[in-house]
This record gives C-alpha cells, sequence and structure tokens, in this order.
C-alpha cells in the first residue's frame, strides 16, 4: 500500500472483520474510518448484523489486536452498550462479547496517521509587505486505497500550524528615542562605576524630559506583551474557506541561539480542516490582519 | 460547470513544493495536460496510478485518474538565478485532440536577494556621541525573509565575541534549560526523545551550515507536528523555556534583551540573529574582515558574502555591538 500506518489500520481492520466472519453469527454491512487529529485516534465503526437463526450468544476475542477502546452502540437508539465488552485484566480492551446490538464501533490509535493520509502544504513566507495572507492546502495521498477498504472516511480537525511573521511591525512601530531609551537603561544596568552610572542617569533624564507626558517604558513593554496573548492576537486573524481557526501560541524562534523570550517573532496559528472520501481536497487562506495589528502597537506604545 | 474546485498557490519561496489540485463532476476526457516551467518538477502525483501518467519536459499527461473526479499534485521548485519570476501553468482536459476545459495558474517565485550597497574604506565610531560615520549598507533586494549571521573570519584583527553579561545569562540559562527539560520529560513521556533534541539544540553551538540546518529543519518539522497534536506539550515547553529565561536573567537584562530583539530586525526583511556580539575597539584603527551568511525561511542557504577590509577607527577603548557598523536596508 506504501502507507506504512494506514497499511497497518487495514490489517488490524482486516483481523477485526475476520474475526467477526468467523464467529459466523454477523454479516459485517459496512465499514468506515473516521480520524479525529485532536486525539491522534482513528476510530473503525462497522455495522454488523445478526445472521438470521443464528446464536448471538458467546464471545469473541480481539486479544492480539492492540485496540484502544471499544464501545459498542445498540441500533436503533444508538446508546452505548459497554456492559457487554470484557476487559482483559491489566490491559485495554481486548475482547466483546456480541449480543443482539447491531453497530460496533472500535477506536484504534495509531501514530502519525494524518502525514501519512495526508499531504499539507502551507505558505511559509510572504512577498506582500502591505497584507500578509498566507495559502493553506491538504490533500489525501492515497484515496483509491482508503475507498477501497473502507465505505466511508473521515479525517476530521487536521491541523495545520503556520509561522505568522509579527517582527516587522514591532520594528516598524518602535520609535528611535524609545530605543535610545532602552540602550541607556541597559547601559545603566552593565555599568559598575558609579560616576559613570550617574551620568547615563542624567543623560536618560534628559531624555525624559523633552517628552514628559510620553507613556513610562515598562508601561509600554507591558501593554505590548499583552498583544501576543493568544485571545488577543487571535483577533488579528481570520482563518477562511475550508479551514477554521484553532489556537494561537507564540513561535519557537530555533533561529536565535536564545528564542527571544521577551516578545515573538512568529506567533504559530493553528487551523483546522476535514478531508473525506468525497471531499479529499482542501484549499483555504490564513489573513493577518496587519494593519490592524500595527495600530495596536501603536496604542500600545502610546495610549497610557 | 463541471470544474467544481482548482487550487495552486499564488506565491511561494523558490525552493518550497508547490501543491495543486482539480476537482470536477459529469466531465468526460481522455486526458488532462499539464503545462509548467520546467525549473519545476512533478514531485507527487495523487489519485493516477504508475502506468496512467507520463512526463515530457514541461509536460504531465494523465491518461486517467484512479477515483473519478480528483486530480492531486505537487511540484517542486529550485532557487532560480532570477530573485524574482512570474510563472504560468495551464492544465488542458482534452477529448479528441481538443481542449475541453482550461485552466491557468499564475505563481510568484520569490526569494530573499542579500546585497552589499557600500563598504567604506573606514568606519570611525565615537563612543561618547555614539556616532557612526560611513555604515556598511546591506540590502536585501528580494522579497523573501533573510536570516543574517555575522562572521568575523581568522585574518580581521577585531573578532566578534559575545559580551560579558551575555554570557552570565548563558551560563544560567543551559543550567536551567536541563532541570526544566528533565523534568518536562517526566511530565511527557512520550515526546522525550523530542524535548532531548531540543535540549542538545538550544545548549550546543549552532552555526549556518548545512548539516545543522538540515538537523534544524528536522526538529522544527517535529516540534510542529508536536504543538498541533498535543497542545498541552506546546504549552508547557513555551512556559519552562519563559521561565528559564526569566529566572537566568537580572531583571535589568530585560531591556537589554527587548533591544537585542528591536536590533535583530533591520528593514527590507533582514533579521540578524546575533545583534549582542560584539567588537572590542580601543584608540587605535583596527582592520575588520566579515563574512556574512544568510539563509532564507526554509533553511536554504544562500551565498556567502566576504566583505573587504575595513578599517575601524574609535575615539576611545570600549565594545560596540558589531550588528552597528551596517546599516541593514534602505
Amino acid at each position: 500500500m506504501g502507507i506504512e500506518s494506514l497499511s497497518k489500520f487495514l490489517k488490524i481492520a482486516k483481523k477485526i472483520d475476520s474475526l467477526i466472519e468467523k464467529s459466523k453469527k454477523f454479516n459485517i454491512e459496512s465499514k468506515d474510518l473516521r480520524l479525529k487529529s485532536g486525539d491522534g485516534l482513528l476510530e473503525y465503526s462497522l455495522i454488523a448484523i445478526p445472521q438470521t437463526a443464528s446464536n448471538t450468544k458467546g464471545k469473541i476475542s480481539f486479544s492480539d489486536i492492540d485496540l484502544h477502546r471499544i464501545s459498542i452502540m445498540s441500533y436503533p437508539g444508538f446508546s452505548e452498550n459497554q456492559e457487554s465488552i470484557s476487559r482483559i485484566e491489566g490491559d485495554l480492551t481486548k475482547s466483546f462479547s456480541l449480543d443482539v446490538e447491531k453497530l460496533r464501533t472500535i477506536k484504534c490509535k495509531i501514530d502519525s496517521i494524518v502525514k501519512d493520509l495526508v499531504r499539507r502544504d502551507h505558505q511559509i513566507d510572504s512577498a506582500d509587505d502591505e497584507e500578509n495572507t498566507y495559502w493553506l492546502h491538504a490533500q489525501i495521498r492515497k484515496l483509491k486505497d482508503l475507498k477501497d477498504a473502507l465505505r466511508k472516511v473521515d479525517l476530521l480537525d487536521i491541523p495545520f500550524a503556520v509561522n505568522v511573521a509579527v517582527h516587522q511591525d514591532i520594528k516598524t512601530k518602535f520609535p528611535t528615542r524609545r530605543r535610545r531609551e532602552l540602550e541607556l537603561i541597559a547601559k545603566w544596568a552593565h555599568e559598575h562605576d558609579r560616576n559613570k552610572k550617574q551620568l547615563i542617569s542624567m543623560e536618560h533624564l534628559k531624555l525624559k524630559r523633552k517628552r514628559p507626558k510620553e507613556k513610562e517604558i515598562t508601561n509600554v513593554l507591558r501593554d505590548l506583551q499583552n498583544l501576543f496573548i493568544p485571545f488577543r492576537f487571535k483577533s488579528y486573524i481570520e482563518v477562511l474557506k475550508d479551514f477554521n481557526y484553532y489556537d494561537c501560541q507564540r513561535g519557537a524562534d530555533f533561529y536565535d541561539k536564545i528564542p527571544f523570550r521577551t516578545f515573538p517573532k512568529w506567533m504559530a496559528v493553528i487551523s483546522r480542516t476535514d478531508l473525506t472520501i468525497e471531499k479529499p481536497v482542501s484549499k483555504g487562506e490564513l489573513v493577518y490582519k496587519k494593519g490592524l495589528f500595527q495600530e495596536s502597537i501603536e496604542k500600545a506604545l502610546t495610549k497610557k | 460547470m463541471p470544474i467544481k474546485s482548482t487550487f495552486f498557490p499564488k506565491e511561494a519561496l523558490q525552493g518550497q513544493d508547490l501543491p495543486s489540485h482539480v476537482t470536477w463532476s459529469d466531465l468526460k476526457f481522455d486526458s488532462i495536460q499539464i503545462h509548467h516551467s520546467t525549473t519545476m518538477k512533478l514531485e507527487e502525483l495523487y489519485n493516477v496510478s504508475s502506468e496512467d501518467f507520463e512526463i515530457s519536459e514541461g509536460i504531465v499527461k494523465i491518461n486517467r485518474v484512479q477515483v473519478k473526479g480528483y486530480v492531486g499534485l505537487v511540484f517542486s521548485t529550485k532557487i532560480l538565478p532570477e530573485m524574482s519570476v512570474h510563472q504560468l501553468i495551464e492544465f488542458n482536459f482534452i477529448q479528441n485532440n481538443k481542449v475541453i476545459e482550461k485552466i491557468e495558474f499564475n505563481v510568484h517565485l520569490f526569494r530573499p536577494n542579500i546585497v552589499i550597497h557600500k563598504v567604506p574604506d573606514q568606519i570611525v565610531v565615537n563612543l561618547t556621541s555614539g556616532a557612526i560615520t560611513d555604515k556598511i549598507l546591506v540590502r536585501n533586494l528580494g522579497k523573501g525573509t533573510a536570516y543574517i549571521e555575522l562572521e568575523t573570519i581568522k585574518e580581521s584583527e577585531l573578532q566578534k565575541k559575545r559580551p560579558e553579561f551575555f554570557e552570565r545569562f548563558l551560563h544560567d540559562f543551559f543550567e536551567g534549560i536541563k532541570l526544566s527539560m528533565a523534568s518536562l520529560k517526566q511530565s511527557f513521556e512520550g515526546q522525550s526523545g523530542l524535548i532531548e533534541r531540543i535540549e542538545s539544540f538550544l545548549t550546543t553551538p549552532f552555526k549556518f551550515e548545512k548539516k545543522a540546518l538540515d538537523e534544524l529543519n528536522n526538529l522544527e518539522k517535529d516540534f510542529q507536528v508536536a504543538i498541533e497534536d498535543d497542545e498541552e506539550f506546546a504549552e508547557a515547553l513555551n512556559e519552562s523555556l519563559a521561565e528559564v529565561f526569566l529566572r537566568s536573567n537580572e531583571v535589568s537584562n530585560l531591556y537589554q534583551f527587548v533591544l537585542d530583539y528591536v536590533n535583530s530586525i533591520g528593514k527590507e526583511k533582514i533579521l540578524i540573529r546575533d545583534p549582542f556580539n560584539v567588537v572590542k575597539l580601543s584608540n587605535k584603527p583596527a582592520k575588520l574582515r566579515v563574512k556574512i551568511r544568510s539563509i532564507d525561511l526554509l533553511k536554504q542557504m544562500c551565498t556567502d558574502i566576504e566583505l573587504p577590509e575595513v578599517t575601524v577607527i574609535a575615539n576611545k577603548e570600549s565594545e560596540i555591538p558589531i550588528f552597528k557598523l551596517f546599516q541593514w536596508g534602505k
């Protein structure tokens, strides 16, 4: 099959099918695959109808299969029927008895399944200085294999982390005199000579006297920091079309020896999308409202 | 309209893979012919079996798809001599030798382009007033972001070094990293391999060199997967790094780091990797020989630039951040 995890999963699914078929108590009517990327679970559901005139008492053991969880839904009504599941001691659920239910859901956990099933791409750098949009694209790699093996495939909440560049915005708005002020404070802190320290303090005072009503630098830094709190930064992000906004956080900056923990250069924005056999592709855009963010920086720098 | 959805990126960094797709319904055709620039190469083709397509110079011909209504492709691109090009891609659905559906895309492929615009014979530094006359002018004429690393070569009399406060900070920071990563490993056993790699990366010297950049690329990819899949881990990692950073710092250094943050960002999308590095000047003229290394956001190395010799003259003995001898962008 060429996709390691899918192949592993399909082998498991085949084994489950074969165990149910061998019991000669049920006919498998349909098989569904559903991936919930958020918790990394692959859910395999199959509908098995009792064979007429067959005794549905007894157990089917799944002891050789590494399953995360098994749940049984009774039909009609779709209520979960946990009492008909028996666990093998010290392990996850590995066997259960089949009574009169008709719908059975089996959840198997397989790592890195999204990577193998779905090709994900997004824009890395943006050429436009004024407005930043980042394209997002997802597509199923082996559509036919999935379609042949399963009646239904839902790949849900496929995550995309995009690094949105914010560095130029702070730099553009940060005034030279504020930079000079930071320079003086840092110089003062590193200076050990008392006389030199005093001279630096005088220079700082002189600088402050020129703009007595200007906002305190500590408050400026605090208000700038607040802009990067996820629930505030998300207002500068819009995720369009087939994708939905999920979360954002400070982006890691591994290029710098010390990831600057003062302000981030990037915000990692996480969006999500769904793929199915019927809709094997997703396209979308992440819009970074640069102008609006720059206005907020301006406010953080000046508004008391 | 039989064509339901189409996609090709409008813009991308040179060297980035370009995904594409077309979906349709109720469309009968003999083949799909895709015409593309010869600087691109078909990297992956989805929903087409290996015997059902042909590749020739600049053309991909698909004779049949596996599941009706969808074809997906990925093209690879490479760094081009031009820093900015627009390329046309055409998808033609052919029936009886006639084009029955035509879809055109235009992609802007760009990259950073770091050039040295001016190198003065001498730079005069007034350490009392802070005035520096005739700086070296470095520009990024391209549209892509460039990360810059400044190296003083061994023939240079002035050698870059870390300032004393930073050495102290690094010592505490590395110690803090080791401790916090150990505790993170206990809480997130499944991520222990990644945590170890992050720890090693943060505590080992790193230069813009191919091997190190490849490793960084892999680390970033795995880190990306981890933050996408496990937000709790991402938050915990972020918090531990921030905590170590704050613990390793005297409060006064925070202003220095804000300053370094601002200083590390030049105009024209130039990012300077280590703005805190200094050279020690004295009142005796000294020769400065610098090499500029740069990478783009795909961590592809741009050509190294070795600058001609510059004499630096100062009015007294002191340290100065090396980046200040440069003007970054116009």
